[in-house]
């Protein structure tokens, strides 16, 4: 059933985006939760969190997503439009109008765009994704999976210069839109992957901004940290909690893959308990934790991290020499897990990855 | 198919030669041996490569403390005793790592596949260097005459460390001398049927090297390239024995004494297998193994090089339970009853061997009277125990039938009196001794050493304490039941000396 999301399912849901993104500023989701809280506040109720089954199996929808080039929101922030502009663009290219917003990715600030711009627009925000986590790639949604065209795309860029983009390859979609999102000033609102209902439900990660939102009211929770992981383990299938300090930081620890729009760097920890060597490759994001050199979890896994004292969601700029922090991985959608989900995601990692291992040889 | 590579040691490759501009970052303290060399290029090559090889990662994928991090642990997995990088720095957890696996962690200025080429070539160059001392070694192994000769070989190789040959914990032959913190190198010599494990837990001789640990490689193919040689001359030495032994031909055809110990008196005797002259005195020696499964052929080794120290010129054949000799009587009697008990006190008892003789000092008894009367001593002989002779075998055999701690028993109850006497044991054996003595006092009092009038008053003290002799049909019991007392084990008259 539909229903109207209220201030504090919004503060809930941006604490879950948060989690399941482990990125390096927070600052932007918190942005858009504020803006939107504002804007609930001012008119009086929240956007409808409608579930895929909701709609008409016909109606059309569309993702909704920042992408960046080189350069963050926060550092040239939005009008506010700019989205609007895009799914007006995008009706218009499609010729049929959009009956749903849903995030291009369920974590991090996208998740919370989409609930800022279905209130802004009145649409309805679908309750899925095409990633049920954040990838850094256009490219990497179960949708394109699923064999699905990721255009036409409609671009705004922070200075209000517009475009549209007839793609099909979801691949080729993504090396036009970064570059178009150089041009353009550094970041680009887009609404792209324009899927029915139908299409959605069947191809998407269905209800994951209820899962965010129910990640929120644990972490937002006055329960004892132990007693959160509890819970979390119950909805997420948490596979390791490490409570590990901080003792090195890398800059570089490994050559840049053309084609990935951030800089790899490791951060190097010690576990509390047993004293295992936690090593943490970061790139955009945490893409895989080592532990005493056995890779113990890599994307698709989720990697995070939180606060011990509180269960509050840490960022990459926590990662800091001295630092003592709980180190959480967990299993994203399952279409990830796939032959051609991991195909489609792990080549940053797996050329240095290799298959799984039997352990000690005799 | 590939040849097993014999393997050299990490400190010579890696450390000795500074060739390969290779700086090591950590170094692990105990000895290893290098197999192989392997090139990587993809993190996962690992999961092929061999123990013992020292892995180098290509420079294109080694750009990373992580993958330095992850090769360490597939090395570890894979028991790779090196792992080598390019140029570059390691924070202190990669380091750490290496640590925690044992793994040896080297960095190269000189380029990955340049380090590659200089190490597989040191590494053929010193295994050719093994190779040359181990085929000297064996040909001079090969020339060598004795096992103890093998043994000296391969001390002196090894910079007179300890090399022992072992047969179930009995040092057999033994040269050079334990190092300090020494690694022990084993190598179980299996005499029989390779195939044939035999029971749990038995095994055959072992090779052992007490060596510094960084000779073990070399050690341990140095007892390898032993064993034929040692193995060789066990089986001479048992074969010289069969053919030495061969004139005796069987103990069963001889004796008539089957292997489960029962006479069989319908054997004929055949007088012709005498191969001593008639009138030679000869003693027959039995040594037995109390239990008869696999134990005598497995502690063959040490019984007849045992054997063989004691008595060079007598051949020794082999029974499934035991062994027995003809020793020909040529020197006094009692010197072979002390090199018999030397022999049995040479390790013999510890592996369960009971040795019985029968003498005929005149040569005229039958070969296989003799025999028979060696074997049931040496079946009425404990293992470790003195050697037995056919000739004393009253005593142990009544001590067999009713053992001391029965007939203290049996005594205090027939005689209560002689038990509380505190001079039971002098009288006991005065009684004992005019008893062995058929009655006579002087005899005994000789035998005794004290003089007649005091075994006779001793012989009146053990009346007035019910030992009474005037009954002949009592004589024997009683002096079967005084003789298999331990006297040792009766309360002594309280003065000093007895409390001593």
């Amino acid at each position: 059933m539909s229903r109207r999301l209220n201030a504090a399912d919004v503060g809930h849901l941006c604490t879950g985006a948060m989690f399941v993104a482990c990125t390096i500023d927070h600052e932007s989701s918190k942005q858009y939760r504020d803006m939107t809280l504002a804007l609930i506040e001012l008119q009086g109720g929240g956007p409808v969190l409608a579930p895929v089954g909701s709609l008409d199996p016909a109606a059309m929808t569309t993702s909704i997503g920042f992408v960046n080039q080189g350069l963050m929101f926060s550092e040239m922030i939005p009008v506010g439009d700019e989205f609007e502009t895009a799914i007006a663009l995008l009706q218009e290219r499609l010729g049929v109008p959009l009956q749903g917003v849903f995030p291009l990715a369920a974590a991090s600030v996208n998740a919370m765009v989409a609930v800022s711009v279905a209130l802004q627009t009145g649409l309805p925000l679908v309750d899925a994704d095409p990633m049920g986590r954040v990838f850094p790639l256009v490219s990497q949604t179960t949708l394109a999976l699923a064999g699905l065209s990721a255009g036409p795309i409609a671009l705004t860029g922070p200075t209000g210069e517009t475009a549209v983009v007839d793609v099909f390859a979801p691949a080729r979609a993504e090396r036009i839109v970064r570059a178009l999102a150089s041009e353009l000033g550094g970041w680009a609102a887009t609404a792209s992957y324009p899927v029915t209902a139908a299409q959605l439900g069947a191809h998407g990660v269905v209800g994951s901004i209820t899962r965010l939102i129910e990640i929120g009211q644990i972490l937002d929770s006055s329960l004892h940290t132990q007693q959160k992981y509890v819970r979390l383990t119950s909805l997420l299938g948490i596979r390791k909690v490490i409570r590990a300090r901080v003792t090195d930081v890398e800059g570089l620890s490994r050559p840049s893959v053309p084609g990935l729009p951030d800089r790899p760097s490791s951060a190097t920890l010690v576990d509390e308990a047993q004293g295992r060597i936690v090593r943490l490759e970061i790139q955009n994001e945490i893409l895989m934790m080592i532990v005493d050199g056995a890779i113990q979890a890599v994307i698709p896994d989720v990697i995070t991290l939180v606060r011990p004292e509180d269960a509050s969601v840490a960022g990459l700029d926590d990662l800091w020499v001295g630092n003592k922090l709980d180190l959480i991985t967990f299993p994203a959608a399952a279409q990830w897990y796939t032959a051609a989900g991991r195909a489609l995601v792990e080549p940053m990692a797996m050329n240095v990855v290799g298959p799984v291992r039997g352990g000690r040889a005799r | 198919m590939s040849a097993m590579r014999r393997g050299v040691s990490m400190r010579d490759l890696l450390v000795a030669h500074d060739s390969a501009g290779l700086t090591g970052h950590h170094i692990p303290s105990s000895a290893q041996s290098v197999r192989d060399i392997a090139l990587i290029t993809r993190v996962e090559q690992i999961l092929e490569v061999g123990p013992d090889s020292i892995v180098l990662l290509a420079e294109e994928l080694a750009l990373g403390g992580w993958v330095v991090s992850v090769a360490l642990r597939y090395a570890w997995e894979r028991r790779a005793v090196a792992l080598i990088v390019s140029e570059q720095s390691f924070s202190e957890s990669v380091i750490e790592l290496a640590r925690r696996f044992g793994v040896a962690l080297f960095t190269t200025s000189d380029g990955i596949d340049r380090t590659a080429l200089t190490l597989a070539r040191e590494l053929g160059a010193l295994e050719a260097g093994i190779l040359s001392r181990l085929d000297a070694l064996h040909s001079r192994m090969l020339r060598a005459a004795s096992i103890p000769e093998v043994l000296s070989e391969i001390s002196q190789e090894l910079g007179d460390a300890l090399v022992q040959l072992v047969v179930d914990g009995i040092v057999l032959v033994s040269h050079g001398t334990r190092p300090a913190e020494p690694v022990i190198v084993r190598l179980v010599l299996n005499l029989r049927d390779r195939g044939h494990r035999g029971q749990e837990g038995q095994h055959g001789p072992d090779l052992v090297a007490a060596v510094a640990p960084v000779q073990q490689a070399f050690a341990d193919q140095a007892l390898a390239r032993a064993s034929t040689t040692v193995r060789a001359l066990l089986l001479q030495h048992e074969l010289d024995d069969l053919v030495g032994a061969a004139p005796l031909l069987s103990f069963a055809a001889l004796s008539g004494l089957r292997e489960d110990g029962a006479f069989d008196d319908s054997r004929s005797e055949q007088p012709a297998l005498r191969r001593l002259p008639s009138g030679t005195p000869v003693a027959a020696v039995v040594l037995r193994v109390a239990d008869v499964d696999q134990r005598s052929a497995r502690i063959a080794p040490v019984v007849t090089s045992r054997w063989r120290e004691a008595f060079p010129r007598v051949p020794l054949a082999r029974l499934q339970s035991g062994w027995f000799a003809l020793v020909p009587l040529a020197d006094p009697a009692d010197e072979l009853d002390d090199a018999l008990q030397q022999l049995a006190d040479s390790g013999l008892g510890d592996l369960g061997a009971a040795v019985g003789v029968a003498h005929d000092p005149h040569g005229t008894e039958q070969v296989t009277s003799l025999l028979r009367r060696a074997g049931l001593a040496a079946r009425l002989a404990e293992p470790g125990g003195p050697v037995l002779d056919f000739r004393r075998f009253g005593l142990p055999l009544l001590r067999r039938l009713l053992p001391a701690e029965d007939a203290l028993d049996l005594a205090l109850t027939t005689y209560p009196a002689l038990l509380a006497d505190p001079h039971a044991s002098e009288i006991i054996a005065t009684v004992v001794s005019y008893l062995d003595c058929a009655g006579s006092v002087t005899a005994a009092a000789e035998h005794l050493g004290v003089h007649r009038n005091t075994v006779q008053l001793r012989m009146r003290h053990a009346a007035t304490l019910g030992v009474t002799l005037n009954h002949p049909e009592q004589l024997l019991s009683t002096h079967l039941l005084l003789s298999a007392l331990d006297l040792r084990a009766l309360p002594v008259a309280s003065s000093p000396t007895a409390e001593l």
